[in-house]
């Protein structure tokens, strides 16, 4: 196994690195920002660098400065970088540079993070490998003529989107044939001036379908397993804010269906390490959207019902060691769910940093949280407002509802304000609990119970 | 007959030994008689268990115990610091000579400095990097040892 393994982020997911490579014996290295010295990944850590302060909008410093970081790694002696997720983890020349200089990258090749990035490569090698896709149109877009005739053929309503984008930056819906012109336009204009690329394309619009998401390991070497998928389809502007496992809409068959159809492309790539092919599933279809080539923040969910370590594997199998489960090992458990508590005011969902002058966490059967607060722990203002996922397991989804509603009523984050509120009202809904709803429903259902949710 | 008992001690024994080697079978054959022989196939088709040689827990937890109930650090950038000190803006390791056979470092104790003039080298990613006095002055500290390993922010040399 590696000696000493550098974790190349913060909060959370730092944390769960780390605790994963102390119960392997691996040494670990935190990377902290000046705001960030008190943080508890820091604390954890057997050695900590600081690699800078927080990232301004326009610079590559800190978490994000490639040189600093692989320096870190120079002066400790670290053999392998776990990048987490977000920050450098889907950086196809940094995953190049580290493994030139002989540090292993904890995650696919260089390769297959570029490949993966490339939202139009991408789903054309899935697509050649059996990956079901939205229908659309990639190339031969460049005059408003051609982009009328791939709306026609696709059929209204459809979706443009930004090449090089994500985010939902670049994106435009257009229901009709007389806004496209417009669309195309501003959405071209906002590639540009979002990621300096203005190529576009044009996909059929899936309007009501759930987030579906497989995650798949793979050894590089041709050989992978999948976990079942995750249902994060209750999200807002493209964040996910509750996450469950199995998804209440896929049966078995349908899930060692897709699963090995996932299995199948990632192996034909050969592909090392986790990853998760996320899915738009409306009535009994599977869209791919993309591939993540991470670790993802609601892996948890998955580990519960599997009963493994996510993080262990990807070590493992970086280290180079081959898949410790076959498919058949592999029985998906009770009923798993996520939610993140992000430190933001709802229901506008404005960010709420600050000194937390009390902390606690819930705990009982089944009930596992993922945070880096402690009592005194100040959140900074400069990054992602995520502190912590509550994750509970129980025998099945009724089960698990009750024990999410019995720890978020143990969650104490004084004075700071949470999402907590936002779960409270929302496990309380009937139609959450008869799980009819697709990726846009919490938007609205927001919007509908809007003041209840103060406090 | 006795026989069955060493029979029955063997395979205990066996099942030991697939159990502690994580095995998934072993098979043993043995004749006995003019020429006594003995064929043994072992198969393991499962990785073992990963090592594991987590650190004393005592250790990391009265670490943390201590850690957390230091007074938090805050952020340096809103510390006072001494006038005329140069800290480190990257991370890597610092060099005060400009190779390792050179005779003298760049700056000594006592020494003036123009704004600009190269005082140590950082090398971070197999590149040197030299460092620039940020202000003309006096050399009054050195602050790191010849292929020291600097963090960002750490302090290198007081110039006044």
């Amino acid at each position: 196994m590696f000696e000493k393994v550098l974790i190349a982020n913060r909060g959370e997911i730092a944390l769960r690195i780390i605790r994963t490579c102390k119960e392997l014996g691996v040494s670990t290295v935190a990377v902290h920002t000046t705001v960030d010295q008190d943080s508890m990944h820091v604390r954890m850590a057997d050695e900590a660098v600081c690699v800078g302060r927080p990232a301004s909008v326009n610079t590559r410093e800190s978490y994000l400065s490639e040189r600093n970081i692989i320096a870190a790694c120079e002066i400790t002696g670290a053999d392998a970088i776990h990048p987490g997720y977000g920050f450098l983890a889907e950086n196809s020349e940094f995953v190049e540079k580290v493994n030139e200089i002989g540090i292993k990258f904890i995650g696919p090749s260089a390769e297959h993070v570029r490949l993966m990035g490339d939202k139009i490569e991408a789903k054309s090698v899935m697509r050649a490998n059996g990956v079901p896709c939205v229908p659309g149109v990639e190339t031969g877009l460049e005059s408003i003529d051609e982009v009328h005739g791939a709306a026609r053929f696709l059929g209204y309503p459809v979706i443009i989107k930004a090449t090089a984008g994500g985010g939902g930056r670049g994106m435009r819906q257009v229901k009709s044939p007389t806004e496209l012109e417009q669309a195309y336009v501003q959405a071209r204009q906002e590639a540009h001036a979002g990621f300096g690329d203005s190529r576009v394309y044009i996909e059929k619009l899936v309007t009501n379908g759930r987030h579906i998401e497989i995650q798949v390991l793979g050894d590089g070497r041709g050989n992978s397993i999948h976990f079942g998928e995750r249902d994060c389809t209750i999200q807002r502007r493209h964040q996910k804010l509750l996450e469950e496992t199995p998804s209440p809409v896929i049966d078995s068959r349908m899930r060692e269906e897709i699963g090995e159809i996932c299995c199948k492309a990632i192996s034909s790539l050969g592909y090392e390490g986790a990853g998760t092919v996320e899915f738009l599933y409306q009535s009994g279809k599977f869209y791919f959207i993309e591939m993540n080539t991470r670790l993802q923040v609601e892996h948890p969910i998955t580990e519960m019902v599997y009963g493994v370590d996510l993080v262990e594997e990807q070590l493992r199998i970086a280290y180079g060691h081959e898949l410790t489960f076959s498919q058949e090992d592999l029985e998906c458990r009770g009923h798993a769910i996520e939610a993140r508590i992000n430190a933001e005011t709802v229901p506008g969902f404005v960010p709420c940093p600050g000194r937390v002058e009390l902390f606690h966490s819930p705990g009982g059967l089944g009930v596992r949280m993922d945070s880096n607060l402690y009592n005194g722990y100040t959140i900074p203002p400069n990054y992602d407002s995520l502190v912590g996922k509550l994750i509970v397991h129980a025998v099945d989804r009724s089960a698990a509802i009750a024990r999410l509603e019995r720890a978020l009523g143990e969650l104490i984050v004084h004075p700071i304000n949470t999402t907590v509120p936002l779960f409270q009202q929302l496990i309380r809904d009937e139609r959450f609990h008869a799980s009819d709803y697709n990726v846009h429903w919490l938007e609205n259902w927001i919007e509908e119970i809007g003041e209840k949710l103060r406090g | 007959m006795p026989g069955d008992k060493k029979t029955l001690a063997l395979v205990a024994r066996l099942t030991d030994v697939l159990n502690r080697q994580q095995l998934d079978e072993i098979e043993v054959e043995r004749t006995r008689g003019e020429f006594d022989s003995l064929r043994v196939r072992i198969k393991r088709t499962k990785q073992p268990a990963p090592e594991r040689k987590p650190k004393a827990p005592t250790e990391t937890s009265s670490r943390l115990r201590n850690s957390l109930l230091a007074p938090t650090v805050g952020d340096s950038e809103t510390d006072d610091f001494a006038a005329g000190t140069v800290r480190s803006e990257m991370v890597g390791t610092a060099y005060l000579k400009a190779s390792p056979d050179a005779p003298k470092p760049f700056v000594r104790i006592g020494q003036a400095v123009e704004e600009g003039d190269p005082i140590l080298i950082i090398e971070a990613m197999k590149t040197m990097n030299q460092i620039l006095s940020p202000h003309s002055g006096i050399v009054v500290k050195v602050l790191v040892d010849d292929g020291e390993p600097v963090q960002f922010g750490t302090a290198l040399m007081v110039i006044h």
